[in-house]
């Protein structure tokens, strides 16, 4: 997997439920254009034009608290975020995502040594991440071979085809 | 050395490797992959198994079960249409589906497709309520395509935490508040990379519904699941069900743990899952008197039997509150026909409860929303804001007979009083 590069489009708290992404009224949506028009819509308005292509999602312990959609993050791939880098992750959201195709890393606390926009440079092989903004360096916690595997793979049914 | 726990007994008997440890991950073969209909989910698995260039094959059509439980009754023909393209595609593949038979997670037990000592997956994390008879259920979320299409799923053997328990509930206790007060001692990430065993003496003196109430919501402290050792308890349930010939799989009496917490029954008062989120635990005399507008007995963390017997022994010859709306909602369609046979809807009904058949919908603002500014006492799943319709409004968790007494007077109440 090549370096990660992109800004911290937002930082998270700890226990995040993922739903409040899109709001729990719209946990039932199918259609993508619909999930990306209320992305984010009671944090940042602008959030899909304020977004580029790479951006990183930061979160802290326990990311994906609750019981989550799969639409928040769908529509987090829509625009372009395709990486998360959290201090832990409830487990069903980190099965459900990593088979979603997000990459998904863990890095202690990650949380409170990154600022919105911050640049995020993130070597998963050698298990580094170098906040470029704030001039700091973080280890990332080892990720599982399978998991590795299936970021490579760009999710469950990539990881599937190759087998 | 010492003995085996559950956890990796059932891990162990289904993996081809030889012996199963901790920290490592290996391939297991669930023996029941259950699903429900649900937008962005189903559809997307559906479409990932007949999609792209491979049209995939399901390898064992008979261990995949799929609930239409969800968006039910159907509310408008695009919901219909979702239904029906469930439906066509279970056909095609050969795959039971189950519809009008009620919540999936209780279905699956009533039934006998999930029994003691299996492996259960699902997307849904609430399958973890089969521990309530001893078996595993582990929820992965879309990367139930795996199973789906390999019979197999990976899985990083987990920490195994027993949960000791000992003497009994007072009246107006159940496993939902043994469940909220291990939240709110340990944490809302207690659990993460863990799986949970409760036993001891204390486990015999709760039902084995209330224990796949426990286990439904072990993802509360982080658990990837959550499971009781079987006992003379859950034979008698699952006989009382018509299931024969039932094995369990137990923990060695030496069996290693990583570590071991105990908990008196009989000093755990009513806890409440307070506004805004499911970590936020509270006991009940903080909230008692607080003005409360709707109240829900059901979903796949309650509406069974021993909660329907208690909101109608609690309600018999009361008048639901003028103020108040209580809606209750036996779990599957056997629970509501037992509790006709022994009255216990006709009490609830006199009282001014409102009664509907199963449905998954009561729990995410589907079967009844609030108003702007409302508050509900519920034995639903989450209270996140927006889990009953309207993100202006509160929803506090508690257990069935809470509920019941709370109808009454219109304010939350410990229902002490009216046992």
């Amino acid at each position: 997997m090549e370096s990660l590069k992109g800004r911290a489009a937002y930082v998270f708290g700890d226990n995040y439920d993922i739903d409040l992404i899109i709001g729990i009224e719209n946990i039932s949506i199918s259609d993508t254009d619909k999930i990306v028009d209320v992305l984010m819509y009671k944090y940042d308005s602008e959030f899909k034009s304020n977004i580029n292509v790479g951006d990183i999602l930061v979160g802290g312990k326990n990311f994906g608290y609750g019981h989550p959609h799969p639409q928040a993050m769908v529509g987090m791939r829509a625009v372009g975020i395709d990486v998360i880098v959290a201090e832990s992750y409830a487990f069903p959201f980190y099965r459900s995502e990593l088979a979603s195709g997000m990459k998904l890393l863990e890095c202690a606390d990650i949380s409170t040594n990154v600022s919105r926009w911050d640049e995020l440079d993130i070597d998963v092989h050698q298990g580094l991440l170098r906040n470029i903004t704030q001039g700091t360096e973080f280890k990332l916690k080892e990720v599982t071979p399978i998991a590795l595997d299936m970021m490579t793979a760009g999710g469950v049914e990539g990881y599937l085809k190759k087998r | 050395m010492a003995g085996k726990n559950i956890v990796y007994k059932i891990l162990e008997s289904k993996s081809d490797s030889v012996g199963v440890d901790a920290g490592l991950t290996y391939m297991f073969k669930p023996d029941k992959i259950v699903l429900y209909d649900w937008p962005a989910i189903s559809d997307w698995l559906a479409e990932a198994v007949d999609g792209g260039s491979e049209q995939r094959k399901i390898p064992d059509p008979e261990r995949l079960v799929v609930f239409l439980d969800h968006l039910l009754p159907v509310t408008n023909p695009k919901e219909e249409k979702f239904h029906k393209d469930t439906r066509d595609w279970c056909v095609k593949h050969d795959v039971d589906y189950v519809e009008g038979k009620g919540i999936g997670h209780q279905v699956i037990v009533e039934e006998g497709m999930v029994k003691p000592g299996m492996l259960a997956t699902h997307f849904d994390t609430h399958i973890s309520c089969v521990g309530g008879i001893g078996a595993l259920g582990i929820g992965i979320m879309k990367e139930v395509l795996m199973p789906t299409v390999s019979g197999e799923m990976w899985f990083t053997a987990p920490s195994v935490v027993r949960i000791n328990l000992d003497n009994d509930f007072r009246d107006g206790v159940s496993g939902r508040d043994l469940l909220h007060k291990v939240v709110s001692d340990h944490g809302p990430r207690w659990g993460l990379g863990k799986i949970f065993v409760f036993g001891g003496e204390g486990a015999k003196n709760i039902s084995v519904e209330s224990r796949m109430v426990i286990c439904n919501l072990a993802n509360y402290f982080g658990a990837i699941t959550a499971l009781f050792e079987p006992d003379e308890r859950t034979r008698e349930y699952l006989e009382g069900l018509g299931q024969k010939n039932i094995e369990f799989v137990s923990s060695d009496p030496d069996a290693a743990f990583d570590d071991v917490v105990h908990y008196d029954l009989a000093t755990i008062e009513p806890m409440i899952a307070a506004h805004p989120d499911t970590a936020n635990i509270v006991p009940i005399n903080e909230l008692e008197d607080m003005q409360v507008d709707v109240g829900i007995i059901g979903t796949c963390a309650s509406g069974r039997i021993e909660d329907l017997k208690w909101a109608a022994e609690i309600l018999d010859g009361k008048t639901v509150n003028p103020n108040f709306k209580l809606f209750v909602v036996p779990t599957t369609n056997k629970i509501f026909v037992e509790a006709l046979g022994k009255g216990y809807v006709e009490k609830i009904v006199k009282a001014g409860g409102f009664v509907s058949s199963p449905t998954c919908d009561y729990c995410y603002g589907k079967g009844v929303v609030l108003g702007d500014g409302q508050k509900a006492i519920s034995t639903q799943t989450l209270n996140v804001p927006g889990r009953l319709g309207n993100t202006n409004a509160e929803i506090y968790l508690s257990n069935a007979a809470v509920v019941a007494a709370t109808a009454i007077e219109g304010k939350i109440t410990d229902p002490k009083k009216y046992l």
